[in-house]
């Protein structure tokens, strides 16, 4: 097919697109479903290459793959593993990668231009919460000390960084700063624990046009570190907490090196975690590869968090099977079976049961949600990696532009006619933002529609006076 | 007549071991044609009998040693357990092979292997549930009987502590209280009371470490683990695993293989095919006649289908030594050329010693980076130019499939590999005989003949020497730059596997090491032997 | 006419201060098919003569002609034969001959160049060793390997220097009779150095002595005139043979006695200096 012939073909299809978008606000879904796109997709590629790093809410990708639902799309996909989020997001950019399992942060960064500019969108969320902010034995006995209450074999959650607050004071009065781990300047993890320690109190730094690193007013520094070898800095004194996902936190449990104090379950309840981010160019000249590719995934996501009559996650221990496989996550089965199965080890003698740790469909949480979004930016503003104040109306376009949930109806729809999901599964006549929820660790209420209000409802950070 | 044959038989035997650089064996075979039977012996207990001796020496010292150095990142890998991880590998590999062959597999061969595999479903499904009864009872033991039987001693020794504790503190508040009234009453001095102070301070923390003590014996007690639920549990994954493994062999002999798919996708065809025929309309003639052509399309597309593998031990292994052979392919053409140009002119040779100088101590990581970023600018799109259709036509390497990471891996290799055997070159064409460079003057040779006829053969024992070292130097810098820039390979392979933190990942890194240097030493002798061939002086090589 | 001539040539290595003239004042005529030896004790710069006659170096002053032509460069046309062989280790013999015929005659078709190859090494009684690598080879052999690749440059001279200096005294005898024979056969002009009287005595016309360096230069000749062929076995009692030898042997012990002499009284150029230790006086220093 000719260059002139895609580009044309893509045009029609926006237009198509829209022309349903806009049907389906009018008149509502029913009338709709057409019969003729019960046809396989005419795809344009059918020999795919997806990066993932190994953690576990690659789950949906591996799955999708492990389980044929690509396959039953006609594609032939190989899942690679990456080695850091960089490398992953720059494989995607120049087309050596096809899609990935990306930060929610990255698709928005690259597309405002913090790090490498490129324009990603993302039509599926992978999971909800999924991460932990874990602490050294040594500054867990600090704050069991200022509080102690937390002495106990299982202490009260959420644990807030109150306790940690007097041992950064005491740091910062031998002119030290507390060191902490993250994994990428744009992901979640930087946010929430961000997040956790501004809601204490707690200042941790902001970014500038000239401090990309973030440290500017500071009371903790936080650095990034690649996941895997959060554990091994941890032990090797380098830092002394991280934020990170699953096994990580598990891991040093399991090794006894760190006690994990919160997970972002308790610091933004259903938060997003992952998106699964393709390039605008890719998705502009591959339509229906891109509409097939998230037809899988959302089936995959529902197989993983399908239930029986009680309640029970049935499918989740053949995932953790197929995730421990050495080219996928390669943790041992038990140490992925613990967070996936819905149960998280807190300390040695403190395993909680925590079914919502790893959502990868319910609540509706794979559509790609515009406040999700806007959450993101929010937090981009507050800490100063968007240097400047910006209008409502730009927090509004700039997601639209990365969350496509366009595409992601579209590909549902097609997997309700052919009988794979049922109506029930998808929000079909949501308007993109979430209703307004103050399930934060703050109890701040987060409001997508107002996302200035939401910026200069917190302490700690930037405030804009901007409409 | 015999005598004599047996004579020929042993002596190019003999030249064999010592081209390839074999001669620890010579004695055995001398010793199979009774050739001095007693000095044989003698050579083989010395070279061959004693080393041997020595390496299984070394094994024990691993196997005794290993298993008593624990770190928090896991327990130090015997042998046996690196033996395993070698196996490991080999049935991942064998796994994924087996798919791929299952995903293509046609009708009578298809039905007969989806037999058998069904058939030891059955077998291994009632294995595994027996297994999985095995770890639930015995993680009941170590629940109900291993750890409270340790912890009990500990925990009362704990629990007596907290009392006295308690107790102690009780007391102490009471006097604090005493003497408080008492400073206030002049009773004692406030010098005294500060004393006292310090001094309960001090037993406060002895009290707090030794309750940290105590608990960390308990914690250390609760990470132990328990042999036989540890037993349990790997015989159960991994025939949990082989479940895994043979049900998606199933689903490729079944819904999922391409030959079944093809049948399908056939059938639907056929079926617009009888709708075209029936419609009437003009625009459903077109409509249909469409479908048709698409449809024929996607099976044309399924027909060419491949199983998207994993990439296994032995494909990376395939890969890292496609890239280093690339690499130092590059190497050798920069090299040697250059090398003689500085050999033979002296204005060349000023000219590129600051740069020799400068970029030859400069470290694989940093150059790395840099063709990281040049290759990633100038890399053309591999499904278009017709380098990369031409080389993907070429069988067994094609599949490589050529990606920047190649390119910039062999680019890496290259640029470190190309200073010895650059060096080497020079050196081997400056020291040239003179008495040569007088027979080319006698005979008036022209610089082409003088070049290739006299001052290139001449060096190239030189320059194989220099060109050995820089494979040498080659395979290191690609296994560092494959883990750092994650490009396929041995290199990945490793990062991959630290990345993992399995319990596994020690063993398989270990592994890796086994796999790398026995490549690099059968590379290295490959140079040896290349190099034994073109030196004409019949002398020895290091080795 | 003659064949090879040197006027006044002089060769001296290195610059200003440290400047040593090897050879001076050389005066050489050598006529066409004439058989010359340069005879002299070693390190008297018989092998620097050589390289002059071959053209590898160049006279600093003084000229060197052949026919009539000043020579400029090395060539084909003078067969130089090198003390140390130099055959290339990397060739075998054959291929060695090979490399010289496919220079000199590049019109030869290969069967041509094959017949020519075979017939020199057949003269030098190497054919069975064609295939053989140098490195395979005895002394005697390669010297004779290195024999017929000059001779199969059918050079107008054949320059041979110090041909047979490395042999054993059998295989010696056996390689001069062969020189012998084979420039009787096909006659030609030859310049050898030796430092062997008999040898000379046995091979030569001429027998010119090289006085001993440095500033060697080249004393009047002695004329050997007895009937070719010579026979090693009755040469010892010609007269003739019994008087030159005499006459060569007694100018050459004369000529290392005046020497020695000289070295009596070494006049040998010394900086002006004077250890530190010695003077104290700065201003004596010479540097």
């Amino acid at each position: 097919m000719t260059k002139e012939n895609k580009i044309y073909k893509s045009l029609l299809l926006e237009v198509y697109r829209k022309t349903i978008q806009a049907l389906m606000l009018s008149i509502g879904f029913g009338a709709f479903a057409l019969s003729a796109n019960a046809e396989m997709l005419d795809l344009e590629k059918d020999e795919l290459k997806l990066g993932f790093i190994k953690l576990t809410d690659c789950a949906p990708l591996v799955i999708a793959k492990e389980k044929g639902f690509f396959e039953d799309e006609g594609l032939q996909v190989e899942v690679i593993a990456q080695p850091n989020w960089k490398q992953l997001l720059d494989n995607v950019i120049t087309g050596e990668l096809d899609g990935a399992h990306m930060l929610s942060g990255q698709p928005i960064g690259a597309t405002i231009g913090f790090g490498t500019q490129a324009h990603i969108i993302t039509a599926y969320t992978l999971d909800l919460n999924g991460n932990g902010i874990t602490v050294s034995n040594s500054v867990w006995e600090q704050m069991q000390e200022n509080d102690p209450s937390l002495m106990s074999e299982t202490p009260t959650h959420p644990i807030t960084a109150d306790s940690l607050k007097p041992v950064v004071e005491e740091k910062l009065e031998l002119g030290e700063k507390l060191q902490m781990g993250m994994v990428f300047p744009v992901s979640t993890h930087n946010y929430e624990i961000r997040y956790w320690l501004a809601a204490s109190g707690i200042h941790p730094g902001f970014y500038t046009s000239q401090d990309k690193k973030g440290f500017t007013e500071a009371q903790v520094e936080l650095s990034v570190t690649p996941p895997p070898q959060m554990p091994a800095t941890l032990e090797a004194g380098i830092i002394s907490g991280y934020c990170v996902g699953e096994p990580w936190n598990q891991q040093a449990v399991a090794k006894g090196i760190g006690v994990p104090v919160t997970t972002n379950y308790d610091i933004w309840k259903n938060n997003p975690e992952k998106v699964f981010g393709v390039n605008k160019k890719w998705a502009d000249e591959n339509p229906n590869t891109h509409l097939a590719l998230i037809k899988a995934l959302i089936r995959a996501g529902k197989w993983l968090d399908e239930t029986d009559m009680d309640g029970t996650l049935i499918h989740r221990e053949e995932a953790c099977r197929i995730l421990s496989q050495k080219n996928y996550v390669g943790a041992d089965f038990d140490v992925i079976k613990n967070s996936m199965t819905g149960f998280f080890f807190f300390q040695n003698t403190d395993k909680r049961e925590m079914p919502d740790f790893n959502v990868f469909f319910k609540y509706h949480c794979s559509y790609p949600w515009y406040s999700d979004g806007i959450w993101f930016l929010t937090q981009m503003r507050r800490w100063g990696q968007i240097t400047e104040a910006k209008s409502t109306q730009w927090y509004h376009e700039t997601a639209k532009k990365i969350y496509r949930p366009d595409i992601y109806l579209e590909a549902a729809r097609h997997l309700l006619e052919e009988g794979h999901i049922s109506k029930k599964d998808i929000p079909w006549d949501t308007d993109g933002y979430k209703a307004p929820t103050n399930e934060f660790i703050d109890g701040i209420t987060f409001d997508a529609r107002n996302p200035i209000g939401y910026l200069n409802a917190h302490k700690i950070g930037n405030k804009d006076s901007l409409n | 007549m015999s005598e004599k044959r047996s004579d020929q038989i042993k002596y190019s035997i003999l030249k064999f071991l010592d081209v390839t650089g074999f001669t620890v064996l010579d004695p055995v075979i001398r010793l199979i044609f009774r050739e001095e039977t007693d000095k044989q012996c003698k050579a083989i207990g010395k070279f061959l009998v004693v080393p041997i001796l020595f390496l299984f020496f070394c094994l024990t010292m691993w196997w005794k040693i290993a298993p008593q150095h624990k770190t928090k990142s896991g327990e130090v890998p015997t042998p046996d357990k690196v033996w395993n991880s070698a196996k490991i590998n080999h049935t991942f590999d064998y796994r994924e092979t087996t798919k791929s062959e299952d995903f293509i597999a046609r009708s009578e061969s298809r039905k007969e292997i989806l037999k058998q595999v069904q058939a030891q479903i059955v077998s291994i499904r009632s294995e595994a549930e027996q297994a999985k009864n095995q770890v639930l009872l015995m993680e009941e033991k170590f629940k109900n009987d291993f750890l409270p039987s340790k912890l009990e001693v500990p925990n009362t020794n704990l629990s007596n502590y907290l009392t006295e504790v308690n107790i102690l503190s009780n007391r102490r508040k009471e006097e604090l209280n005493v003497l408080k009234a008492e400073v206030m009453n002049g009773k004692t001095t406030k010098k005294e009371f500060v004393h006292f102070l310090e001094e309960q301070d001090k037993l406060v923390d002895q009290e707090k470490k030794i309750l940290k003590e105590l608990r960390s014996v308990i914690s250390e007690i609760r990470s132990q683990k328990f042999k036989p639920l540890e037993k349990a549990r790997s015989v159960y994954n991994n025939l949990a695993n082989e479940l895994q493994f043979l049900k998606k062999r199933e689903e490729f002999l079944t819904k999922s293989n391409r030959s079944v798919r093809v049948q399908e996708a056939n059938d639907k065809l056929q079926l617009s095919i009888e709708d075209l025929e029936l419609a009437t309309t003009e625009k459903d003639i077109y409509l249909r006649a469409k479908k048709v052509i698409r449809q024929k399309e996607s099976i044309a597309r399924l027909e060419g289908q491949q199983y998207a593998s994993a990439v296994t031990v032995y494909k990376q292994i395939k890969r890292s030594i496609f890239t280093v052979l690339c690499g130092f392919l590059m190497a050798a053409i920069i090299a040697i050329p250059l090398g003689i140009m500085c050999g033979l002119n002296k204005v060349v040779m000023a000219c590129l010693t600051p740069f020799i100088s400068v970029f030859k101590p400069v470290s694989p990581v940093v150059w790395l980076l840099i063709f990281q970023i040049i290759v990633g600018a100038f890399f053309p799109d591999p499904e278009t130019h017709p380098f990369f259709l031409f080389f993907s036509s070429i069988p067994y390497i094609g599949s490589l499939n050529i990606n920047p990471a190649l390119v910039f891996s062999a680019c890496t290799v290259a640029i470190c590999a190309v200073w010895p055997a650059l060096v080497n070159t020079a050196l081997g064409v400056s020291s040239i005989d003179k008495d040569h460079i007088n027979v080319a003057r006698v005979l008036r040779l022209g610089f082409k003949d003088r070049l290739f006829k006299i001052i290139i053969p001449s060096s190239l024992p030189y320059v194989f020497a220099g060109l050995r070292i820089s494979l040498g130097v080659g395979w290191m810098v690609l296994i560092a730059a494959e883990a750092l820039s994650s490009s396929d390979g041995l290199g990945k392979f490793v990062w991959d596997e630290y990345q993992n933190g399995s319990s596994y990942s020690f063993a398989n890194i270990i592994y890796a090491c086994f796999v790398v240097g026995i490549i690099g030493f059968c590379l290295d002798r490959i140079m040896i032997v290349l190099q034994r061939i073109v030196s004409f002086d019949g002398g020895t090589t290091s080795v | 006419m003659s064949f090879l001539s040197l006027e006044n040539a002089s060769v001296s290595f290195g610059a200003g201060n440290s400047k040593i003239k090897i050879l001076s004042d050389l005066n050489l005529e050598v006529k066409e098919n004439e058989f010359v030896a340069i005879i002299g004790f070693s390190g008297s710069g018989k092998s620097t003569l050589m390289s002059l006659l071959a053209g590898l170096i160049l006279p600093n002053s003084g000229s060197i002609k052949m026919k009539g032509k000043t020579v400029k460069e090395p060539g084909p046309e003078r067969g130089m034969m090198f003390q140390n062989y130099s055959l290339l280790p990397w060739l075998s013999v054959y291929q060695n001959i090979e490399l010289a015929v496919h220079q000199v005659f590049p019109h030869f078709s290969k069967i041509e160049k094959e017949n020519h190859i075979l017939h020199y090494l057949e003269m030098v009684n190497l054919l069975p060793a064609k295939g053989k690598k140098p490195h395979e080879l005895s002394g005697g052999m390669k010297q004779r390997a290195s024999l017929a690749r000059t001779l199969a440059m059918k050079p107008e001279i054949l320059l041979l220097d110090e041909p047979l200096s490395a042999l054993d005294a059998l295989t010696r005898a056996n390689i001069q009779d062969e020189i012998m024979r084979i420039w009787q056969e096909d006659k030609r002009t030859v310049v050898m150095i030796t430092n062997d009287v008999d040898e000379a005595l046995l091979m030569a016309d001429r027998i010119i002595p090289l006085t001993i360096g440095p500033e060697a230069t080249l004393n009047d000749p002695f004329i050997v005139d007895i009937d070719h062929p010579r026979d090693r076995t009755t040469i010892n009692a010609n007269r003739n043979y019994k008087k030159l030898k005499v006459n060569v042997t007694n100018f050459l012990i004369n000529m290392n006695l005046e020497a020695k002499k000289l070295n009596l009284n070494p006049h040998i150029p010394m900086p002006e200096l004077t250890p530190d230790h010695l003077n104290h006086s700065r201003s004596n220093r010479t540097f």
